[in-house]
């Protein structure tokens, strides 16, 4: 199998050549705004390709913390406990990612009534997530054939 | 429909409502970019005694969008703006909402010889670009200062403020049952609107896209007419600026940033509302009130790719994910703008 380049690396390549050469032969606005918009979804792949197990596994690490505090404190609620007793360390990253999302959901819903301290930790899970997601889309966003 | 069978279409279906086009002929075509999911172009025609441009914006069949539109409500709609003299808006010619001439809905417009209002933002001068925002507020409230009952019958009117803003924080749950996998930034969207109820505003026609690229400048000094009508609804005026406020962050030139307090005022003045009801803050709870529509569609649209759904593979469902992550960060932003003026206060 090769492995190098890396999947980020070719998807890099491609878009450059997509942004560069390919680009600039066209001049309908409608093809321009196509290409610009393929060049942002390989953009995200790219980064996803590289980072994504790693931020998973962060992002598990840090809402199960936390939820293990609302557990210990008054303010947990019966399907938020339950969800952190059925977590199953076995699965697969992704169902783990999908489970720990749930249970980020489930302390969510539970708003500012479990205090200043718990609710700011959910913050904090939110712009873990947050900048997961900013740095997936390059920091910002270009609306592809409105700029 | 191909769209090379379009312009004969377009003649068909203005001829249909005007004699005067009959035996038109399309002598030059030009796309028009923007909307996602329909084509506009714009033609030169040739009538027997003139020419004349027009714009046709036509829905390809099958096109769903991001959000479903009810192109009758769409139509009852535009009619009635064209007989409107407060709020402005480009003349419709013809449409064609149940296919007899396309295969789908489409709209044909008088072209406007103005410029698009973003262009003539993006060549204004930083400094200058304050006295522009008051244009786009006095377009807002002259929409938002119509009267509900003159609407069109087929507008849903909901019944009093608080069951509309519990529907739209409703939404935000709904979308996220709706996907198979949770999705906390919806969850904590919905629980945090919930808990900070802004003070409530008259219920109020809701252009439902209002943005500066949804504009065009007849010429700098007098107010400009406003496009593309399809999610227009009753609602909450402050869906629209919640909405101007996301779009201006996004694309520039950042026209509202330019003078805040100017547009304000205006808005405030021209629309009879006051300043506890129309502020920044409001603006931003709305902000993420405005997104929840489309962010419903796009997410649709990308769960069907992760299901392999054929009719989703397609380069935007996949960049919907860029977006839906883009309105998280705006979403996270309008909190904390509206957490901090509440600490200042």
């Amino acid at each position: 199998m090769i492995i190098s380049p890396s999947i980020s690396e070719i998807l890099r390549g491609v878009t450059h050549e997509m942004g560069t050469s390919l680009k600039q032969g066209l001049s309908d606005p409608v093809k321009i705004a196509q290409i610009d918009t393929i060049i942002g979804v390989l953009s995200s792949c790219s980064v996803r390709s590289e980072n994504e197990k790693e931020w998973m596994k962060q992002e598990i690490a840090s809402i199960l913390s936390v939820a293990k505090k609302f557990d210990l404190s008054h303010h947990s609620s019966n399907k938020l406990s339950e969800a952190l007793k059925s977590f199953n360390d076995n699965e697969s990253d992704e169902r783990k990612y999908q489970l720990a999302s749930n249970i980020l959901s489930l302390m969510s819903d539970l708003g500012v009534a479990v205090g200043e301290e718990l609710s700011s930790e959910v913050w904090s899970l939110m712009e873990q997530r947050l900048q997961h997601e900013a740095y997936i889309i390059g920091g910002g966003f270009e609306a592809a054939g409105r700029n | 429909m191909d769209i090379s069978a379009l312009p004969e279409a377009a003649i068909a279906c203005l001829s249909s409502t005007n004699k005067f086009y009959k035996g038109a002929k399309v002598l030059e075509i030009s796309p028009i970019s923007g909307g996602y999911s329909r084509l506009t172009f714009k033609y030169l025609i040739k009538t027997k005694n003139s020419t004349e441009e027009i714009v046709l914006q036509y829905v390809p069949l099958g096109a769903t969008g991001i959000v479903r539109i009810d192109r009758m409500v769409e139509n009852d709609i535009l009619n009635y703006l064209s007989v409107n003299e407060e709020v402005e808006t480009p003349t419709l010619l013809a449409s064609d909402i149940k296919g007899d001439f396309f295969d789908s809905a489409a709209f044909i417009y008088k072209a406007e010889t103005g410029r698009p209002f973003v262009d003539v933002c993006r060549d204004t001068q930083d400094d200058k670009l304050g006295s522009l925002n008051r244009i786009v507020a006095r377009s807002a409230a002259s929409v938002h200062s119509q009267e509900i009952k003159n609407l069109p019958a087929s507008m849903h009117s909901p019944r009093n403020w608080d069951d509309y803003l519990t529907s739209q924080i409703e939404l935000f749950k709904e979308t996220e049952s709706e996907s198979f996998n949770s999705r906390p930034f919806l969850r904590y969207m919905a629980k945090w609107l919930d808990e900070n109820r802004p003070p409530a505003a008259p219920l109020s026609l809701v252009h439902g896209d209002f943005q500066v690229s949804n504009m065009i400048s007849l010429n700098e000094e007098k107010d400009a007419l406003l496009v593309d009508w399809e999610l227009s609804h009753i609602g909450d005026p402050r869906e629209d600026l919640g909405w101007l406020t996301m779009v201006c962050n996004t694309i520039p030139p950042d026209i509202l940033a330019a003078d805040p307090k100017g547009f304000y005022d205006e808005y405030r003045a021209v629309s009879g509302l006051s300043k506890e009801i129309i502020n920044p803050e409001t603006s931003a709870y709305f902000l993420i009130i405005s997104s929840i529509r489309t962010h419903r569609g796009m997410m649709k649209s990308s769960d069907a790719l992760a299901k392999n759904s054929k009719q989703a593979q397609s380069v935007l469902a996949a960049y919907y994910l860029s977006i839906t992550s883009y309105q998280h960060t705006m979403w996270m932003n309008a909190v904390k703008i509206v957490e901090e003026m509440k600490r200042s206060r």
